[in-house]
């Protein structure tokens, strides 16, 4: 038991998706005349952000992103150049891409299969026995319609029984607290 | 996570930004810098920035641990918030999650999670602040 806790701790994920700029300008300062009304920020329509999965484990560790961006499926022009993912998809990162760059339940599927399925198994790998070969991981995340999706859940529960999800409140997170 | 992780993109994309400006400054003039902001330009950089960003977040895992604080979710591993939560769930005040996705979690199962070693003293690791 003594070992085993910190490897428990890389076994409870936390993830949410989260929606990122192509130009990650500061919406803060501007260079514009003091006390104007409107200051309009070139580049910033939602046409040129994509979305980005962010998942960390409680023992401190964050785990492959997932990134999301805007294009037809099926094609991949969407998608930064190769030469340009080759490295982070060497560091596990996957890449996907949907018409309005927002994350789907394909998309979480393959976010399980890809990034958070091989995550869990190194882990079981890297405790050289400590933990069992079906050892559970608990995931946390929020109530988001995907998320709770009865095909999503029943997918998980068929494909992955040992992923045992928790869902937390979303936006209030911050002041939500085990203890109360 | 998402708010340390969009500041360091953010950083990351200033630093770019005014090397590119500081570049173009030697042997031009000011009014000819122009930074090549175009979507293919950008897709291409974006992920640089993201892979540097995660680097920086991963190599220093009590950003993580701190996040996991505020939000209150390290709680449930305090051994006292086990204990808490392990009274409660027996006098059935624990509130259930919906859907009933875990209502098929077995007996067996539920005891893997909540009770195990739960009247032995606590051990050394357990007492080690996640922070």
């Amino acid at each position: 038991m003594k070992f085993l806790l910190p490897f428990l701790r890389m076994h409870v994920i936390n993830w949410d998706q989260t929606g990122m700029q192509l130009v990650p300008a500061s919406n803060a300062r501007t260079y514009h005349t003091k006390n104007s009304l409107d200051v309009n920020v070139a580049n910033g329509d939602d046409k040129r952000g994509y979305t980005v999965v962010l998942a960390s484990a409680a023992s401190g560790k964050m785990l492959p992103l997932q990134v999301i961006y805007g294009g037809a499926e099926g094609s991949l022009r969407a998608l930064p150049n190769v030469l340009c993912r080759a490295t982070t998809i060497a560091k596990g990162f996957v890449f996907a891409q949907t018409p309005t760059h927002w994350s789907s339940q394909g998309n979480m599927c393959k976010y399980i299969i890809g990034v958070i399925d091989p995550y869990v198994k190194n882990v079981i790998k890297a405790s050289n026995g400590q933990l069992l070969v079906d050892q559970k991981a608990v995931l946390l995340i929020d109530c988001w319609s995907v998320h709770k999706n009865e095909e999503f859940l029943s997918w998980m529960k068929e494909e992955y029984p040992h992923l045992i999800i928790l869902f937390v409140p979303g936006e209030p997170l911050v002041s939500f607290s085990l203890r109360t | 996570m998402n708010c340390p992780f969009k500041a360091a993109v953010k950083a990351t994309y200033h630093l770019w930004y005014a090397q590119d400006v500081g570049q173009q400054l030697h042997g031009h003039a000011v009014g000819e810098v122009k930074v090549g902001t175009a979507v293919g330009v950008m897709r291409d950089l974006s992920v640089g920035w993201l892979l540097s960003s995660w680097e920086r977040l991963n190599g220093d895992a009590s950003i993580v641990k701190k996040v996991w604080q505020i939000t209150g979710l390290h709680a449930a591993f305090d051994r006292q918030v086990q204990r808490a939560a392990a009274k409660m769930r027996d006098a059935g005040k624990l509130w259930r999650v919906p859907q009933g996705y875990d209502a098929e979690i077995g007996d067996e199962d539920e005891q893997q999670l909540f009770s195990k070693g739960f009247d032995s003293e606590p051990d050394e690791d357990d007492l080690v602040p996640l922070a």
